[in-house]
């Protein structure tokens, strides 16, 4: 066993930004230490896409053999593999694992006691927290990120322009913030049922496959696209994918954002809604 | 033919030195530093079969890590040991039916089980036939009185209780040789003086083996006519218990009560360090070698009620001896 | 003979136990059912997904495809149910030093580790995959001869054993690299090759995957028994993989016990 008796503690901030190095220092002293795994893990998450490229890739050859358009629903093979790649990045947003679980045990342990005495925001501290977290994700992901991505630049044919760019990034805003807030927005459920860990499970498996993740979402049957195109699991990661990738036209960039926005400025409204019943009821109940 | 046969054996760790902070994890990428650590160190002894024995040390001397290596879970890094003919490390399956460990604090039980359930698990594991594991199983649940117990889930059995089961379960093959380490940490005083009472017993009814390591002074004393000391991971000590005493304290202690009005003080000076004083009573710690000088000079100069020489408290000396400074 | 009875039993022994303590908290079996049917459903629009545009992919048609789907369900969940649990404990006890225990029974110590939990919602699921290959291998009106159906089971067992080996031995790195959490997630990213036909593959990296990481013996063999698409012969190297990877566990267990360091007390 190795001793990690030099660990250093966590002291709390002055400045937040403190707080953020440490994390980082910390993470990343342990992360030197067990290297070999570090290097392992950060590598083979992308081993996923190798199936993909190959298996995509059959699946457009035998298009070609059968004469059908080298292109699924504007996508081309390219673009497929394009898709997943960015996916990993939109995720990277998106992904929150752990805060709905958090949130419900919070609620469900009567630890919130320790959150409501004290003069913050809990939905500010997680959001802190969770911030800590991708920023300690991106920076390991910067030494992994580009040499994966370098390898892979023959998919990537489209070059976007300044306002895909932009676009894009305000995506990931728009990614991050509707990834936490649907979590709020679950995990108060807690307030009013006691075992919804299943129920957190089935959710998580919907927003994933509605995210996108698993297949575009514009491959999925042509009945369905309504719902798929608006619904606010598309921006945790379809939308900026395909942003990215310019597949959508430049005039419809607002709208789409717009749409975010508008899901964004829902869930807030329906978190804040639930939460102050909730507390009341909780409250009413003893904690 | 000796039982347990240790031979020079040492235990040694190479551990990484960390330096702290950030620039101490790059440079701990470059240039990695090791120190060694001898947990055991050059240890060698024989025991016979019946003994009693208690390993007696601090807290990291090495005692555990020597029952380890008897036990075959740990493997040394350099000398021998053999245990009813066997070399334990190499975990032959015969030699494993023979003995058991017990280690205090930590359970071998299934936590969400009835205890009689593992205790069966148990009887299968070694291959004790239904006939025998009854017998053993009446006769120690009887004796331990734990009878009533059997049906609770070990998680909800107190510590005490817990221990007495972990013997259970460990003697049910009946093993020539039983290893304890540190039984009674953390059990209440009676619970203490229970399992104290039942190793002594079983001992000597049935002629097992029995090595126990302790840091308490109360287990050794009660159960152990033979001592071995050990403190950072070397062996400074085996025989018996009292003889610690004689080794490695150099003083005795002479308490004396005086009649008639008492004594003062600075009567007693030049005598020998006073560690109790009072008009009629007074505590002096001698070197031994002027023992006799200074109790007839007692007895000479003073009136003297009674005198008593006894020997410095055991506790005492052993602390200091782990301590590593010499008691005087 | 006497040895194989004995640890026979001894597994019943452990599996009983193991299910009376899983029949005291909620009967999660149900839900553990509804979810894993949740990820069929999800892998199966994918399939849907791809065949809707095109009849065939490297030679497989969409039902051929599903029998790779529900032979991988049956082979990972009977892995899962039976040895991952076990082998994420066996990381925390070789990292904790809690190993001592099985080390003085007279038992082998890496059969003991090995089945100690057994996670019966995952053996239960198993069959759903059983159920979905016959439900495609009508589709596709074949049949399986006997002599088929028997490698075929040979085939899983063969696969547990591949898998088994392969997490086995990840979790005995733990002895060498103090902490291993990582490298079970392997599992998760390699398992990813066994889903899909091999011969998608690049001819290097079929080799590579037969081989090495064989994750192609691990679906595609049993598979390719069934519907026709693996020849007999086959069956004897998948075999010799696995029994090759078992023998390498074990070798690699031996080596790590020598590094184990019991917690200190």
């Amino acid at each position: 066993m190795i001793n990690s008796e030099n660990s250093p503690t966590v002291i709390i901030p002055r400045a937040p930004f403190h707080k953020y190095w440490v994390i980082l220092s910390t993470r990343t002293q342990e992360d030197m230490v067990y290297r070999a795994n570090y290097v392992f893990g950060a590598v083979f998450r992308f081993l996923p896409l190798v199936t993909t490229i190959f298996l995509w890739y059959a699946v457009y050859q035998a298009r070609k053999a059968g004469g059908a358009s080298p292109s699924i629903q504007g996508m081309s093979y390219e673009d497929m593999v394009a898709y997943y790649a960015f996916m990993y990045i939109a995720r990277g947003f998106s992904s929150v694992p752990g805060t709905m679980g958090d949130i419900s045990k919070d609620i469900k342990d009567g630890l919130l006691n320790r959150y409501l005495i004290k003069p913050i925001d809990y939905f500010g501290y997680q959001t802190m927290y969770r911030l800590a977290h991708k920023l300690v994700f991106w920076y390991v992901a910067l030494f992994t990120f580009p040499p994966i991505f370098y390898l892979l630049r023959h998919y990537f044919s489209h070059i976007p322009t300044v306002w895909e760019w932009a676009a894009f990034v305000v995506s990931l805003f728009i990614a991050f913030s509707i990834g936490m807030f649907f979590c709020f927005m679950i995990g108060t459920l807690a307030f009013w049922f006691l075992e919804i860990s299943t129920f957190l499970f089935v959710v998580m498996m919907i927003e994933f496959f509605m995210s996108g993740h698993l297949i575009p979402l514009n491959l999925l049957p042509r009945v369905l696209q309504p719902v798929l195109q608006f619904s606010p699991f598309g921006y945790e990661g379809y939308w900026p994918c395909v942003i990215l990738m310019g597949k959508v036209p430049q005039d419809h960039l607002f709208q789409v954002l717009g749409i975010g926005f508008l899901w964004i400025g829902i869930f807030y409204v329906i978190t804040q809604v639930m939460w102050k019943m909730g507390l009341k009821r909780y409250s009413a109940v003893g904690g | 033919m000796a039982i347990i046969e240790v031979e020079k054996l040492s235990k040694i760790y190479r551990t990484q030195k960390r330096l702290p902070g950030l620039g101490g994890a790059v440079m701990g990428l470059f240039n990695r530093q090791y120190t060694q650590v001898r947990a055991v160190d050059d240890v060698s002894f024989t025991i016979e079969e019946g003994e009693l024995v208690g390993f007696l040390g601090p807290n990291g001397a090495g005692k555990t890590t020597t029952l380890k290596m008897l036990s075959g879970i740990l493997y040394p890094t350099i000398g021998t040991a053999r245990v009813l003919g066997f070399t334990p490390w190499e975990r032959k399956n015969e030699y494993r039916r023979q003995f058991a460990l017990v280690m205090g604090q930590k359970n071998q039980l299934w936590w969400d089980l009835p205890a009689q359930e593992s205790l069966y698990l148990n009887k299968e594991i070694y291959g004790v036939t239904d006939d025998a594991y009854k017998k053993v199983l009446d006769e120690m649940t009887e004796l331990l009185q734990v009878k009533q117990l059997l049906g609770i889930m070990v998680r909800e059995l107190s510590l005490g209780e817990r221990m007495k089961f972990e013997l259970i379960a460990s003697l049910l093959h009946r093993p020539r040789v039983l290893l304890l380490d540190e039984p009674t940490i953390g059990l209440d005083v009676v619970a203490q003086k229970n399992i104290r009472e039942f190793i002594k017993d079983y001992n000597r009814r049935t002629k097992t083996t029995i090595l126990l390591t302790s840091h308490y002074m109360n287990d050794i004393q009660a159960l152990c006519d033979r001592v071995v000391v050990i403190n950072h991971g070397k062996k400074i000590f085996d025989g018996r218990l009292d003889a610690v005493v004689e080794q490695f304290s150099q003083s005795k202690l002479i308490s004396v009560t005086f009649k008639n009005g008492g004594v003062d003080r600075a009567q007693l000076m030049g005598m020998g360090e006073i560690l109790e004083h009072s008009k009629v009573k007074s505590i002096l710690k001698v070197l031994r070698d002027n023992v006799k000088k200074v109790s007839n000079e007692l007895l000479n100069q003073f009136d003297v009620d009674d005198i008593n020489i006894e020997e410095v408290p055991i506790e005492e000396v052993i602390e200091k001896v782990f301590k590593g400074t010499k008691p005087d | 003979m006497k040895t194989l009875v004995r640890y026979l039993k001894l597994t019943g022994l452990m599996m009983r136990n193991c299910l009376v303590r899983e029949m005291q908290f909620k009967a999660n079996f149900l839900v553990r059912l509804f979810t894993e049917m949740m990820w069929l459903v999800m892998q199966f629009i994918y399939i849907q997904v791809m065949y809707g545009q095109t009849g065939d992919i490297a030679g497989w048609s969409k039902w051929d495809m599903v029998v790779l789907m529900g032979t991988n369900h049956v082979i990972t969940q009977l892995f899962e149910g039976f040895f991952y649990d076990n082998c994420v404990r066996l990381t925390d006890q070789i990292r904790q030093g809690d190993l001592d225990f099985n080390l003085i029974k007279p038992i082998n110590t890496q059969f003991l580790v090995s089945i100690r939990y057994t996670d019966y919602a995952s053996i239960g699921n198993s069959t759903i995959g059983l159920v979905i290959i016959l439900f495609a291998m009508g589709k596709l009106g074949i049949s399986v001869s006997l002599g088929g159906a028997v490698l075929f089971a040979a085939l899983i067992i063969n696969s547990i054993l591949i898998y088994y080996s392969i997490l086995f031995v990840l979790s005995v790195w733990t002895f060498w690299i103090g902490r291993s959490n990582n490298l079970l997630e392997l599992y998760w990213q390699f398992g990813q090759f066994s889903r899909y036909p091999g011969e998608i593959y690049p001819w290097l990296m079929r080799r590579l995957l037969m081989t090495l990481m064989p994750m192609l013996i691990v679906s595609n063999f049993p598979a390719g028994i069934l519907i026709h698409k693996l020849e007999n012969g086959w069956v004897f190297y998948g075999l010799a993989i696995g029994l090759s990877f078992f023998a390498f566990s074990i070798w690699i267990w031996q080596r790590g016990l020598m590094r184990y360091r019991s917690a200190s007390s």
